[in-house]
């Protein structure tokens, strides 16, 4: 028999039930649908909670002097550099406050704008200018918004004043990726510099993963020891020392379960439609057989009709449940490996499940069927 | 005349219930009509289905046209059936949401091209009145339009044997009449041989031979 007529003969089946036809694509659609959306949404999940992970504020340990009122109480600079030359250190950077007295510029208490002194440890500078100048020895940058509260006009042309000495400002900088201590170098006056003996009082180190904190805090603690543990706190992100376990947590909460038995229910109605499909057309394939098809004809031509149903219901469940993940989560995940796998596991499971009902209706006695009773 | 087909020794019985057919021998020539008869449950169904390649006999063995089917597989038996044997029911068997057309092709041999035979069905049509019916959907056919299509679907791919069983038992006289004139023309031409099962007694008198079965089990 031609493959041809083998195809129309099951679309023609599927035509004439056409309730059974769409009930088989629309459980098909659901399977594919919930499963493609469970996964994605999972791994969506997954991804944010990763991306929120790996934000430099979970994985930056800030290292602060409890108290900057002597020299002696700073963080001594060549500690600070070996704690920078750590491997996993990305990025390190040491302040040191000159002078917070900014009140006789700023005539409000409510307002803080400190004048530091950056020395740049490791990794590329993170006083970005994005207008102006490099300064000169003496000069300084200023924030958009430390600027907005000295009232400086123009960032480039204006002055502060710092122990009664006017210091020039040449531009705005942006501090990003520098973790928790953010906003406060938004809110600063900074003035860049590459070697600085004296000590710091706050010192942010950023590691390139987040499960290099806990051992760049080891061994930051191991070698400020020395110094007494009173005379600095180290602080950092307690998220970090858990985040595979997090991610792996968010990725799988209850979503393999979910999926397995979002399967085997829909291959267990499959089955019982392809046996009430298989049932209902008793007479019909009896007819058939009487015309010449063979057991493997019958058997093919349910195959090949419940294989094309849920073929079509898993493509368009796929699809709908992967439009519907575009639009509701961050367009960033544009794989579509996961949908069309899954897409074509339901229709094979769906096809296996119509192997029972195709083997009971290539079986039937056709001469019992079509006998004059 | 030659023997088109031939029943040798052939034993039949459903699972769980006793043998319907027991060593039964026959033989159908070809150019002539026949008919098997006898009491309802005697196997007259059964015994045409056999030949018909429908059931598979515990015992003995079926040739149609020379061609053995003993321990034939399904496939085998099946290309058999397709390429010989045509089938009428006593139900016209349609599918009612096809066409004329479409039903009638459903019974062309499954290896060949429908296209191949559309001038012997158009023809054929014709002749049995019910050409203006082909692009009609079976479902629209009264049961004599749709006995004719069902003549039309079995006849129409030249089959060696014609089986039809109770033909006429749903039809009025006047297209039974006409039905078994077509079935009797049919076997009655060389190379070809009708068998039709019935309990009128009318019709075996009118085929050329008459095969009796009494009872269940019973050797003819």
């Amino acid at each position: 028999m031609t493959p041809v007529r083998l195809f129309a003969v099951a679309i023609g089946h599927a035509r004439r039930r056409l309730v059974l036809s769409v009930a088989a694509a629309l459980v098909a659609a659901l399977a594919a649908g919930g499963v493609v959306y469970l996964i994605g949404d999972s791994v969506q999940r997954s991804n944010q909670l990763l991306t929120d992970l790996n934000s430099p504020d979970v994985r930056s340990i800030t290292i602060r002097a409890n108290s900057d009122q002597t020299a002696r109480d700073l963080l001594p600079a060549r500690t600070i550099a070996d704690i920078a030359a750590l491997p996993g250190v990305e990025r390190a950077v040491g302040l040191s406050k000159v002078n917070s007295a900014t009140s006789s510029v700023v005539n409000d208490p409510a307002v803080t704008v400190g004048y530091f002194i950056g020395a740049t440890l490791t990794g590329d500078p993170p006083y970005r200018l994005t207008a102006g100048r490099e300064p000169r020895p003496g000069e300084a940058i200023v924030s958009t918004t430390a600027a907005d509260r000295l009232r400086l006009g123009t960032p480039t042309a204006g002055q502060i004043r710092v122990d009664n000495n006017l210091v020039a400002t040449v531009g705005i900088y942006r501090a990003p990726d520098l973790g928790a201590i953010t906003d406060l170098l938004d809110t600063s006056v900074l003035s860049p510099q590459t070697n600085y003996d004296a000590g710091y009082f706050l010192a942010v180190i950023i590691v390139r993963q987040p499960s290099d904190v806990t051992v760049v805090v080891d061994a930051t603690a191991q070698l400020l020891n020395q110094f007494g543990n009173d005379h600095y706190t180290i602080q950092y992100d307690e998220r970090a020392a858990t985040v595979e376990q997090l991610v792996s947590k968010a990725g799988r909460s209850g979503v393999r379960s979910t999926a397995i038995a979002i399967l085997a229910i829909s291959a267990l109605i499959e089955a019982a439609i392809a046996f009430l499909n298989a049932t209902l057309q008793r007479r019909e394939i009896a007819r058939r057989r009487a015309l010449g098809f063979t057991r493997a004809m019958v058997f093919g031509t349910l195959m090949i009709e419940g294989g094309l149903i849920a073929t079509v219901g898993a493509a368009i469940g796929a699809t709908v449940a992967t439009l519907t993940l575009s639009l509701t989560t961050q367009p960033n995940n544009t794989d579509l490996s996961q949908p069309l796998a899954t897409g074509a596991l339901i229709a094979l499971i769906a096809l296996a499940a119509t192997i029972p009902g195709g083997a009971l209706a290539a079986y039937q006695d056709p001469a019992r069927i079509l006998r004059v009773p | 005349m030659v023997a088109l087909v031939a029943v040798d020794d052939v034993s039949f019985g459903y699972r769980r219930t006793a043998r319907v057919l027991d060593g039964v021998s026959a033989t159908f020539a070809d150019d002539q009509t026949h008919t098997i008869t006898g009491p309802s449950g005697c196997g007259k169904s059964t015994l045409l289905y056999v030949i018909g390649l429908m059931l598979r006999p515990d015992r003995g063995a079926i040739s149609i046209n020379g061609i053995v089917s003993g321990d034939g597989g399904d496939r085998e038996r099946a290309m058999l059936r397709s390429a010989h044997v045509g089938f009428v029911f006593q139900d016209a068997l349609l599918e009612p949401s096809m066409t004329v057309l479409e039903n009638i092709a459903e019974g062309l041999p499954l290896s060949r091209r429908v296209s191949r035979y559309r001038g012997e069905t158009e023809a054929m049509l014709e002749r049995l009145g019910i050409a203006d019916l082909a692009e009609r959907k079976a479902s629209k056919l009264s049961g004599g339009q749709a006995q004719r299509v069902a003549l039309v679907r079995a006849m129409v791919k030249r089959p060696t044997v014609l089986l039809a069983d109770e033909p006429t038992g749903n039809l009025d006289d006047t297209t039974g009449a006409f039905v078994l004139e077509e079935l009797f023309t049919y076997g009655r031409q060389p190379g070809h041989t009708c068998i039709i099962v019935t309990h009128d007694e009318r019709i075996a008198d009118a085929s050329d031979t008459v095969t009796r079965l009494s009872a269940p089990g019973t050797r003819a």
